[in-house]
């Protein structure tokens, strides 16, 4: 119970400081971005609407900073993330809303063949240590973990997409099918999807491969897992049930740790093949300088990923008996 | 009937010039919010490679003004004509003034089933597209394409490229009283799209709603209504405080919406509308984020549309919509394309077109109060050490051309360049030597680093562009090897765009030499206006001139178009003697287009309407006058 | 990864226990002796030469844009002209310079932070520790790109200089949490309590007596940083949030996509730098596998587990059943 409360203590510090993260950094960076909004309307909006558009970005300057900044906690802990400029006015959280499922999906797939496929792919090395998979694989995926996503992600775009016409070029499913649960929708998910798919896959699988590989030689190393091969328990059972296991444990850590990693990674990605997520609205955000949808598309990534790594930390609880006791030190 | 319209023309050429010369004058932003209206929404959805935006201040301002041109007036003076000038298609919408068209019997159509391929628009780079119909939005911000035109429709349409006016919801219009009432029929047989008729009502009340919600009133309408009501059913009565027969064309562009159902929606600004109903040629079919899909209207006014389904697709930026415009998916484009020849026309040259009308001049702006750019001899060199055929043909790929020095978008402003004047003269001259020459004799001399001084004072200044308007950032930097070659010292700054506004457009300049547009109207007039006078909307030089004030001045308050010539006459000369800043090249507007599944976009031969598709109200009159191929 | 930690925990607390310092000397040559690591060097240090010779390699002024545009590679122009007439080539040999500074710098300035902050965290230990531990875990998990992506929103068109530096303040929150874990370790040995004993600041212990201690895992975390660095900086290049007038490898793929430079043909203008960046950070991968290997002396015994290890036996065995 201790470790929970602890790690539900950690989630809500990191939240707070992502949302004070973000009421500080406008107020630090040059120029108010409410009176930059003022130039782009050059003189069509009220001089009051300058005092609207600072309430609404939470930095009304009559009050003190503090109240501003408590008005601004309180907003957005109430889900109140304000009005998109582009999309004016479309509350920024309608637009999470609508863009969020898209970068869950993707994000998700990829991320759980990536663990699933790299992790297996790490025990089976480690086991064949020294065999010429050991030699081959973590190198080539690590070369695909060198190459920037997005332009491999771009020359995939090109050569599958605008050469060969093999693969779609934009979008998360054809203009011709209605979204909802019905076959035509889900294989046109799947065809979109498919390249982005493929581009953080690779960027991202070689890390559970050398993680896996590392910790499974490390746990094989053990006196208990010598002891039971000595006892001749039999193969299969001894990598699975023996070493495997042990060796997960710290794979799941990083899970939390490499998770923001790839959203990062996936911004990118999203904006190569016009995937509709919120890497793609952040991205578009920016050049729009749209900061009320910046300011809430950061949070919802910020947030995502702290809440999966609480999530994760549960698990790793329950996995784990020894991080319960040691609590929130680690 | 048409007179009326031409009329409209006419008064629109001479008085309106002069009417609307002042009203901009003593309103101020009005053109130029209207711009920025625009230009919001259009910035919105620009992404990387930007030109787009740029276009659509021009293009708004155009919008507003240049139907009122009164060269264009007299040109048509008649509307013989008119009729004579255009195809007959055109000249079908373009005497819908006409009573007998206004059946729309006329009008093309052809039944959906024989062709029921959907036409593929991309006005510009967007990002996912919020659902969202609301047509008091559109006019404000980001709101989706063909919210405006292909289902709200207004009174008329101005067009700014042919000077022509479309009738839509109106069908004539008189004015009377000393030019303060205007009386507008309405046409009798529009619907909305719900079977609702259409009636002088929701005329009214929508002028009503801006009266109410001056947020909604972007175009300050009712700073010059004094009132509006209903004559009968199918006339409306707009009373003007003071006369004001330009500014009519704000009124009459002014999108109209169903009383029945927006008066009990409230602030109509903070409206979600996902069932929009209107008037126009189209109604909302599918929506996604990623794409939304129009249907044609059966019952529309003016026939049933020859396109039946709409589609517009949401492109991140330029690289995936050019992406999609060179695979063939995309049959009607308003983005920027680099090596369009090679990307898209070669692709297929028998039905990949473009089409790039100049629509405003792009400066690079001296600030006066910069005491070595106050000098002219350093402005000349400046002037002649641009390559302006370099910027053209690298940053600009060779899509525009170099701009004149007199100030004047040409040729759309040919009839009134002085005749008097050397072509030699107006073209800008690349001649570095000669750059050098002017400053050694206005007594600079080079210095250790090789930059030529004067009293200890370097030329070294800062160059403003927008970060992420590549075209220009290029520009700069070719700009900055340029005066590097003959000793002036450019350090690029590249900015974001608020920070850029509130530099150049603040009230407070802060920059010494920065690449922007002008502000273009229906007559040479409004650049001259809005770039030289001491009060102009974007005087982003900081020119105060006596001289200049008073040839505007001369010229807003003449009728006399010989007079009005001779004014723009000094100007251009004012301008061509005095450099208060310098021209570079025209800015194009940008225009692709596919013809395999329809024809009749306009052409070069024949650009009889404004060809984007981000023009509103113009793409729906393009889309009336489409044919599918068989 | 908390293999890794875990991994080096264990180096650090083992066999530097004994202050080995004929091992610690012989943590190069078993790096050069490694032919992933030896690879990887020479890789890397090809690029290093670029970038510090980038004046006498380039051909031209990077910027100046007299050429035919759009011509394909030729002797003139190896990697062929862009749109506007610039040689490639030169943009490319300066990109290397700006990219690797870029990597270098953050590198070493987010060690640097992630040093001062693990170590001294691990050395105070109390509430110092759990604040600055904190810190270190909200940083870790905050998404990186995307708080860079906020930042650059205001800043916008930064130097790459400053791209550097933010990408460095930002992430230096995985090397404090190692150093602070092999900190913990080496805490309660001998020679630092003796340190401490003897009046020694805490800045002296961490120089003079962790660091010294740690020099694999610093190595590491150098390597590592440098990686995400330059990977960092090329996408927010990409994404247009540098200025377009530097010269990065980011910046020339930006001005290639916006030239549409796959699209008409021109693979000469966008594959190069994206083909140096994966071949700069597999270079760092390559070195960073094998400092992992020294750091953890079991991942590398590889060959003689053939002989000895128990492993082999049960491959054997594996093999008989």
């Amino acid at each position: 119970m201790r470790y929970v409360l602890n790690r539900l203590l950690f989630l809500v510090v990191s939240i707070w400081a992502a949302i004070t993260l973000n009421f500080i950094l406008p107020r630090l960076m040059p120029g108010n971005p409410a009176a930059i909004m003022m130039a782009k309307f050059q003189g069509r909006m009220p001089p009051q609407a300058l005092h609207a558009l600072e309430i609404e970005m939470g930095m009304a300057s009559d009050k003190p900073m503090i109240v501003q900044y408590f008005d601004y906690l309180r907003s957005m802990v109430t889900g109140h993330l304000g009005l998109s400029y582009t999309f004016y006015p479309t509350p920024v959280s309608a637009i999470i809303r609508q863009s969020l499922p898209w970068t869950i999906g993707l994000l998700g797939v990829a991320w759980l063949v990536a663990v699933v496929l790299g992790t297996l792919a790490g025990i089976w090395i480690a086991w064949r240590r020294g065999s010429k998979a050991d030699a081959i694989l973590p190198i080539g995926t690590m070369f695909f973990q060198s190459i920037p996503g997005f332009w491999l992600g771009l020359i995939l775009l090109y050569f599958a997409g605008f050469l060969h016409n093999w693969f779609p070029t934009a979008h998360a499913y054809g203009d011709d099918v209605t979204p909802g649960f019905n076959g035509r929708f889900i294989l046109s998910v799947l065809y979109h999807g498919f390249l982005p798919f493929l581009v953080v896959f690779l960027g991202s699988v070689s890390g559970w491969i050398v993680g896996m590989r590392n910790n499974m030689i490390m746990t094989l190393g053990e006196d208990y897992v010598v002891f039971a091969e000595a006892k001749g328990i039999p193969t299969r059972r001894l990598i699975f049930a023996y070493a495997a296991r042990n060796a997960l444990l710290p794979q799941v850590t990083s899970i939390a740790i490499a998770l923001s990693t790839i959203i990062g990674g996936q911004i990118l990605i999203e904006q190569v093949f016009s995937y509709p997520g919120i890497g793609y609205q952040l991205t578009n955000a920016v050049t729009s300088e749209d900061y009320p949808l910046i300011q809430g598309m950061f949070l919802i990534i910020a947030v995502a990923t702290l809440v999966i790594n609480f999530i994760v930390d549960m698990i790793y609880g329950r996995l784990d008996p020894r991080a319960r006791r040691r609590g929130a030190t680690s | 009937m048409t007179t009326r319209v031409s009329g409209f023309i006419l008064c629109g050429g001479r008085e309106a010039g002069i009417d609307l010369a002042k009203e901009v004058r003593e309103r101020g932003d009005v053109g130029r919010a209207q711009a920025v209206a625009t230009d919001k929404a259009c910035r919105a959805r620009q992404v990387r490679g930007s030109v787009v935006f740029r276009n659509s201040v021009v293009r708004e301002t155009c919008s507003r003004h240049e139907n009122l041109s009164g060269h264009e007036g007299d040109k048509m003076k008649g509307d013989g004509i008119v009729v004579k000038k255009m195809t007959w298609r055109v000249a079908t919408l373009a005497s819908l003034a006409a009573s007998t068209l206004a059946a729309g019997a006329a009008l093309p159509t052809v039944a959906s089933a024989a062709n029921p391929q959907p036409l593929v628009v991309v006005p510009s780079p967007n990002g996912n597209f919020q659902y969202n119909f609301n047509p008091f939005t559109a006019s404000n911000n980001g709101g989706n394409y063909g919210t405006l035109g292909l289902i709200y429709e207004p009174l008329f349409y101005l067009d700014n490229v042919s000077g022509k006016t479309f009738s839509l919801l109106g069908t004539k219009y008189t004015w009377s009283n000393g030019n303060k009432t205007l009386t507008v029929q309405l046409r009798s047989n529009a619907k909305w799209s719900d079977g609702q008729p259409f009636t002088s009502d929701d005329v009214v009340f929508t002028f009503q709603e801006l009266k109410k919600y001056p947020a909604a009133d972007t175009a300050g309408i009712w700073t010059q209504l004094a009132s509006v009501t209903a004559k009968g059913k199918n006339a409306v009565v707009f009373q003007f405080k003071t006369a004001n027969v330009p500014f009519a064309a704000y009124v009459l562009s002014q999108f109209i919406v169903p009383k029945h159902i927006w008066s009990k929606l409230g602030d109509p600004t903070k409206v979600t509308v996902t069932k929009p109903v209107g008037t126009g040629p189209y109604t909302l079919g599918s929506f996604t984020p990623q794409d939304y899909k129009y249907n044609a209207n059966p019952n529309y006014w003016g026939g049933k549309p020859p396109v039946p389904v709409v589609d517009f697709p949401a492109y991140s930026g330029n690289d995936a919509g050019n992406m999609a415009l060179a695979m063939g998916k995309v049959d009607w484009d308003g983005m920027f394309i680099p090596q369009i020849d090679k990307l898209f026309v070669s692709r297929d040259p028998k039905h990949n077109h473009y089409f790039f009308p100049p629509g405003n001049v792009i400066m690079l702006y001296t600030n006066l109060k910069n005491p070595l750019l106050s000098q002219l001899p350093v402005r000349q060199a400046i002037s002649l050490a641009i390559d302006r055929n370099a910027l053209a043909n690298k940053a600009e790929y060779g899509y525009t051309k170099p701009a004149s020095l007199t100030g004047l978008v040409l040729p759309n402003n040919a009839a009134w360049l002085d005749p008097s004047l050397p072509k030699s003269k107006t073209q800008p001259q690349y001649n570095p030597q000669q750059a050098e020459k002017i400053l050694q004799q206005a007594g600079f001399k080079k210095n250790a680093q090789g930059i030529y001084e004067k009293n200890g004072k370097p030329l070294s200044f800062t160059l403003k562009v927008v970060a992420g308007w590549t075209d220009w950032d290029t520009c700069a930097q070719l700009i900055q090897q340029d005066l590097k070659k003959i000793g002036i010292q450019v350090t690029v700054q590249e900015q974001q765009l608020g920070a850029y506004n509130s530099d150049l457009g603040g009230a407070k300049k802060n920059y010494d030499l920065a690449i922007s547009w002008t502000n273009t109207g229906p007559t040479p007039y409004f650049l001259y206006y809005n770039m030289l006078d001491t009060h102009g909307n974007y005087n982003v030089e900081q020119l105060s001139s006596k001289e200049v004030d008073a040839i505007l001045a001369d010229f807003s308050q003449t009728s006399s178009e010989a007079q009005q010539k001779k004014d723009i006459y000094k100007l251009e000369r004012f301008m061509m003697d005095n450099l208060p800043s310098i021209p570079l090249f025209y800015g194009p507007v940008w225009f692709e287009y596919r013809d395999a599944k329809y024809t009749g976009f306009p052409t070069p031969q024949n650009p009889w309407i404004n060809p984007a598709p981000w023009q509103n109200y113009a793409q729906a009159i393009v889309l009336m006058h489409l044919k599918p191929v068989q | 990864m908390s293999s890794r930690i875990a991994a080096k925990v264990q180096e650090a607390a083992g066999p530097l226990d004994r202050q080995d310092k004929v091992r610690r000397r012989s943590i190069f040559s078993a790096f050069i002796r490694d032919p992933k690591a030896l690879t990887g060097l020479i890789i890397f240090s090809v690029f290093v030469l670029v970038g510090i010779f980038a004046p006498l390699i380039a051909p031209y002024d990077p910027h100046a844009s007299t050429f035919m545009p759009s011509q394909p590679p030729s002797w003139q122009h190896l990697f062929g002209t862009t749109n506007t007439g610039q040689d490639i080539f030169s943009q490319f040999v300066w990109g290397t310079r700006t990219s690797l500074s870029v990597g270098v710098g953050a590198a070493v300035v987010s060690t640097l932070i992630a040093f001062l902050i693990g170590v001294y965290a691990g050395l105070k230990g109390g509430w110092v520790d759990a604040v600055l531990n904190a810190l270190c875990n909200i940083f870790l998990v905050l998404p990186g790109l995307a708080l860079l992506i906020l930042i650059e929103s205001y800043l916008k068109n930064t130097t790459p200089v400053l791209n550097g530096l933010i990408i460095a303040l930002t992430g230096w929150a995985w090397g404090a949490r190692v150093f602070r874990s092999v900190t913990l370790s080496l805490a309660n040995r001998d020679f630092v309590l003796a340190a401490k004993l003897s009046g020694a600041g805490s800045l002296r212990i961490m120089f003079a007596e962790i660091l010294p201690n740690m020099v694999s895992i610093i190595a590491g975390n150098l390597i590592y940083s440098c990686l995400g660095a330059i990977l960092a900086e090329s996408g927010l290049a990409y994404l247009g949030f540098e200025d377009v007038a530097s010269d990065s490898w980011g910046t020339i793929l930006m001005w290639a996509q916006n030239g549409a430079a796959l699209m008409i043909g021109a693979w000469w203008w966008f594959v190069p730098p994206g083909l140096a960046i994966a071949l700069v950070c597999t270079s760092l991968t390559l070195m960073n596998f094998a400092v992992d290997q020294i750091a953890n002396p079991r991942l590398r015994v590889k060959r003689r587990a053939r002989k000895t290890h128990v492993l082999e036996g049960g491959l054997q065995h594996a093999a008989q059943s």
